[in-house]
């Protein structure tokens, strides 16, 4: 191993950074292009810690060279022959490869046995066994092949099996070069094309290796293919024609058959400065190809930024309304409709009466009040009605959001990963209803600390006791509802009708000023509640979505990460 | 699997009535569920029973046989070895087939089908005889059949499709292979020893239609190059895949193009299909199933049922909206005013004249019961009951949701949003039914009978009363003039008549004012009740009009949907 130069250090500590960032990059969210962006990010993390990292931190191990191709198109019997060998299984049976096979000279063993490359898949040595294992590679070590290259018998990549497939595309993004195999009546087919067009953009030095070719159609399909590959972008890329040919008894290709592609590869076996310069072309194409599957990536954790936003978003603005709803319905007025006006009414006897009295308010005015009804105090009822109407106005459109925020989750992307997490989030609690009936009487406990406070004083003591801290507590609550004005024709006469004699009573005894700052801060402490409790609401949605993960600048650090490696790479 | 057995594992003879049926049934399906089923699939459903529509209208009993597959796997070789003549272009270079052509067995004229298809290469077959022989390495037997007016005479009806392959880099071939695929009566999938267990050929396409497996057959191709244990190993195991596949009854042939081995099975297959003449009616209903079976998962396996409870709760909520409660108060208020005016002390009736009438002040004085929206709306304006408190709205809009909510539980999110967009019809429009509803009810129940007996008792004991004030003046007024008085009758030799009448006249109709008042409290007690109990079935009416007809029609569209494509399900 030569010591890593100044920029390899730089290059493999920008690369180690990336992994590190794409690794801690989450995609929750269930948004259009969640599957290609999760699929993306897989297959970047395995091509980091399969190939680029360990190529980086060993640029001499031997080249490793990947047989892949089609079902059907010979790879295990080409790695048999070419190894002489029975070291993978062949067969009718389709796909005959499950697991992958890797072949190297005894000399090269510590470069493979340790878990350098291909980290995520578990060694197996010794003989080929029957039963499946996923997710493991077989080690064979074989004198025939010349130490300085490992070949590596992959699965196919288009059986019905789709592990083999995903295994595949990973051994592939693994290779320093890839042997590819294709058959006479394969080599158009739509799947290795598409894998090959990967191959051309990320400059992995390529071989095409075309079996089984009826002799009399040879002249016919190579220039085809050549012509194909040019298309491609893959003109240099070497391609061996072997011939449909009948197998030796052992069941290997003629030695006729193989001498070309048994010649290149020793060829590049044995000259360091070729295999050096093939590493690198891969290497190379690898690292620069780094550079926009990170930028996809981070495109896909915009995507997951945005409909996190919109789900957020969304379920603000469900709650601002009714906040803002709450808060309209207390000020213009309306609370004091109603069962609030039909209670008042009662307490004070008959509306046409008291809308007479002026404004001298003295004593006997309870008194009459009591008389009227025969109960002393503002009744119990008033309160009640009151509370209700508080208690339903606010618990009301709280309920309305919770249900609105719970379908804007339905309708938005994302937002069924959302309800998936948390079912809970599709109805409101089931202690939303006491929370808020607990508000609202604290809310007129502080309303009456209020009237205790401000009538703390003598003179006005004797007049608050008249009618109770309870009943002055009422009075106040009617004015904080009807205080803002605002108030046009008919409802003047009502919810005005309701408060102007419970304003002048406050008025007498607390006086002018005082009045409208006491059912400002009564209203401003209402609403004060009223919004933390909504808040509370809102922050289930809120740690509902960032349960699932925050991605809170995970796009640009994504784009940093990839940006240094760029710079590195020069 | 002999020649002899029938030519599909699964004989559903489908007749034209039943396909008739299942079609109009999907369009149906699609015509009902409208916008809450998905977009695409539905207009591929509509696709299909147009599909359905253009291949029954053909007339002529052809049956349209495709050859399908991948590149290389010996389509055109096939389609030749069948044919018996070199008709479409075989070769290495691949893909070598990129528009299919077509084989016509029989006279029958098939030029609209092949129209219809849109293959213009075509090529009539020759009849027996001259075909024979043409098939390199035909067997023995299958001369045999063929000489003694053998399949060749009862594939008559037969059209045989050569396709583009489907897996190749051009797409233009895979595309004009699927079209053609779609109009196909028998897919016949060709594949070969490589290329058996390709993803694109299982997971793309048999997979896919895996409830044709009436109208499909699987052919492996090549086996000229294995042995024969291989060949059967090879077979088993393409066996397998299929039965993955979701098509375990499907045959498969072991055929090979260039030595004619199995080819007498394929064609007496053929035969079997074509003699039949089931396979279109059959690939037709199965694309009915499969349209069908794509959109059942946009309805729901049932509708959820709108329980009492839930329409309680929603006619509380309206109740109060529609200030039911005040109403109510109001009336028996007024009941009691009115009884009070009636039977009242005759001496302090007068008093109730100036206090206002409760039903007056909401504007619900007449007793108008009948009157067009016109009318009332344009004479009488609305009711002067105030407009619903917020929190009154609010539980509105909260029981509104709770029943839609409950409506739609289980159903598919389109159709529950569906059902929450028909359960809050605009605001305004509710209100106004409301106060109708409220307006149309009469308030006012007729003059009980014992109102006008009290009422003629009290003016009779206050005139009594008067009476014996009058004797009384009288008698004073002789005594004053110093006339004689007489002296007033007594009553058991002790009371005075015109004292009776003075006392007795005031006492009693006290009491009797007394008496009447509480019993004006148990009426207005049962007024209200009465009133209260029509406002809210007047109420009922509306919540059924505005909103849970809404609901229910969307449910019942829902249920329309769900039978009708469960029926195009189960042709």
């Amino acid at each position: 191993m030569t010591a890593p130069t100044h920029d390899g250090d730089r290059l493999s500590a920008a690369v180690t950074h990336l992994r590190e960032v794409v690794e801690g990059t989450g995609l929750p969210l269930v948004v259009p292009g969640h599957e290609e962006a999760l699929a993306n990010r897989l297959g970047l993390l395995q091509q980091l810690d399969d190939y680029v990292l360990p190529r980086l931190i060993s640029i001499d191990a031997p080249l490793l060279a990947v047989v892949g191709g089609s079902t059907g198109a010979g790879k295990s019997t080409l790695v048999n022959s070419i190894v002489g060998a029975q070291i993978s299984r062949t067969g009718v049976i389709r796909p005959t490869t499950t697991r992958p096979v890797l072949v190297y000279h005894p000399d090269d063993e510590h470069w493979f046995t340790g878990s350098r490359i291909l980290p995520d898949l578990a060694r197996v040595s010794g003989a080929e066994t029957e039963q499946a294992q996923p997710r493991t590679v077989r080690l064979a070590r074989s004198t025939a092949l010349p130490p300085g290259m490992a070949l590596l018998d992959a699965p196919d990549i288009d059986s019905v099996v789709q592990s083999n497939r995903e295994l595949a595309a990973q051994l592939l993004a693994a290779a320093d070069l890839w042997l590819f195999v294709t058959t006479a009546a394969r080599y158009a087919d739509a799947v290795p094309w598409d894998l090959l067009r990967t191959a051309s953009e990320r400059g992995t030095a390529v071989a095409i290796i075309l079996d089984r070719v009826p002799p009399e159609a040879a002249d016919e399909i190579r220039p085809h293919l050549i012509e194909m590959l040019r298309d491609q972008g893959l003109s240099t890329a070497p391609v061996f024609a072997i011939p449909e040919s009948r197998l030796t008894p052992e069941g290997f290709l003629p030695p006729d058959a193989l001498g070309r592609l048994k010649g290149w590869l020793d060829a590049l076996a044995g000259d360091s400065r070729a295999r050096s310069i093939v590493v690198s072309q891969t290497l190379r194409g690898a690292i620069s190809s780094l550079q926009p599957r990170t930028e996809a990536l981070a495109a896909a954790v915009k995507a997951q930024e945005e409909a996190r936003a919109a789900i957020l978003d969304a379920v603000e603005e469900e709650f601002a309304r009714a906040r803002s709803e709450v808060q309209a319905g207390m000020t213009d007025g309306t609370l004091l409709r109603g069962e609030v006006l039909a209670r008042w009414q009662e307490f004070v006897g008959t509306g046409e009466f008291f809308r007479q009295v002026e404004t001298t308010i003295g004593r006997w005015r309870d008194r009459i009040a009591a008389a009227v009804k025969g109960t002393p105090a503002p009744p119990a009822t008033l309160g009640e009605a009151l509370q209700t109407g508080v208690a339903a106005l606010v618990m009301s459109h709280g309920e309305s959001a919770l249900a609105e925020s719970a379908r804007d989750l339905r309708r938005l992307e994302g937002g069924q990963t959302v309800l998936a997490a948390r079912p809970d989030l599709a109805q409101a609690p089931s202690d939303f209803r006491p929370e808020v009936d607990r508000l609202v009487r604290e809310w007129q406990g502080e309303i009456f600390d209020m009237v205790r406070t401000e009538g703390g004083n003598r003179r006005t003591n004797a007049r608050v006791a008249a009618y109770g801290v309870n009943g002055i507590g009422l009075f106040l609550m009617l004015v904080a509802f009807a205080h803002t004005g605002g108030l046009t024709g008919a409802e003047v006469g009502i919810a005005g009708g309701t408060s102007v004699l419970a304003q002048r009573i406050l008025e007498a005894i607390f006086g002018d000023q005082a009045v409208r700052d006491m059912a400002a801060r009564a209203r401003e402490s209402l609403l004060a509640r009223v919004d933390a409790l909504y808040a509370v609401e809102q922050d289930r949605f809120v740690a509902a979505v960032d349960s699932l993960g925050a991605v809170d600048g995970q796009a640009e650090r994504l784009a940093a990460a990839a940006r240094d490696v760029g710079e590195a790479v020069g | 699997m002999t020649p002899i057995r029938a030519g599909r594992a699964k004989v559903t003879a489908v007749s034209a009535a039943v396909l008739d049926d299942a079609s109009g049934a999907l369009e149906r399906a699609v015509k009902y569920g409208g916008d809450e089923l998905p977009a695409a699939t539905a207009d591929s459903a509509i696709a299909i029973v147009e599909k359905v529509r253009q291949r029954t209208a053909l007339v002529g009993g052809h049956t349209i046989v495709a050859l399908a597959g991948a590149t290389g796997s010996g389509k055109s070789s096939l389609f030749n070895a069948l044919v018996g003549a070199d008709v479409a272009t075989v070769g290495a270079r691949r893909p070598t087939t990129s528009t299919p052509s077509a084989a016509i067995w029989g006279d029958e004229p098939a030029g609209e089908l092949l129209d219809w298809l849109g293959v213009k290469a075509r090529h009539h077959v020759q009849p027996v005889g001259a075909a024979d022989g043409r098939v390199p390495g035909e067997k023995a037997d299958e001369n045999a059949i063929a000489n003694s007016g053998g399949p060749l005479d009862r594939l008559d009806g037969l059209v045989l499709l050569d396709l583009p392959d489907f897996d190749s880099r051009e797409q233009s071939n895979r595309a004009e292979a699927e079209r053609v695929l779609a109009m196909v009566d028998l897919f016949v999938w060709v594949t070969d020893p490589q290329k058996y267990a390709d993803a694109r050929l299982h997971d793309d396409y048999v997979a896919a239609l895996s409830t044709h497996d009436a109208v499909m057959l699987v052919v492996l191709n090549q086996v000229d190059r294995l042995s024969p244990s291989e060949a059967g190993e090879l077979a088993t195991d393409l066996k397998r895949l299929l039965e993955l596949d979701g098509v375990g009854s499907t045959p498969v042939l072991a055929v090979s193009a260039i030595t004619g081995q199995g080819l007498d099975v394929l064609r007496q297959r053929l035969t079997n299909t074509v003699v039949g003449q089931n396979a279109a009616r059959d690939r037709l209903a199965a694309d009915l199933r499969t349209s069908a079976a794509r959109l059942r998962p946009a309805v729901a396996d049932a509708e959820p049922v709108l329980k009492a409870t839930d329409e309680g709760e929603l006619i509380d909520a309206l109740a109060r909206t529609a200030g039911v409660a005040m109403v109510v108060d109001a009336v028996a208020r007024d009941h009691r005013m009115e009884a009070m005016a009636r039977t009242g002390w005759p001496f302090t009736r007068w008093v109730q004249s100036f206090r206002a009438r409760p039903l007056r002040r909401l504007h619900l004085e007449d007793t108008a019961v009948e009157f067009s929206d016109g009318e009332m709306r344009s004479v009488l304006g609305r009711s002067s009951i105030p407009p619903p408190t917020p929190a009154a709205r609010a539980a509105v809009a909260l029981a509104t949701r709770n029943l839609s909510g409950r409506a739609g539980s289980g159903l598919p999110v389109p159709w529950s949003d569906a059902i929450d967009a028909a359960a809050l019809p605009p605001g305004a429009q509710l209100t106004d039914a409301l106060d109708r509803a409220v307006l149309r009810t009469p308030l006012r129940g007729r003059t009980p009978i014992w109102w006008r007996v009290v009422g003629v008792v009290q003016v009779l004991l206050a005139l009594a009363a008067v009476a014996g004030v009058l004797w009384y003046a009288a008698l004073w007024g002789l005594g004053a003039l110093a006339f004689p008085v007489p002296e007033p009758p007594l009553v058991g030799g002790f009371v005075p008549v015109p004292f009776l009448l003075v006392v007795g006249g005031l006492v009693l109709g006290l009491v009797l004012a007394g008496l009447s008042r509480a019993l004006a409290g148990i009426g207005a007690r049962r007024r209200a009740d009465a009133v209260d109990k029509q406002l809210r079935s007047a109420i009922a009416t509306v919540a059924d009009e505005q909103i849970l007809a809404p609901v229910r029609a969307v449910l019942e569209r829902h249920r329309l949907t769900r039978e009708a494509l469960d029926k195009a399900r189960a042709v």
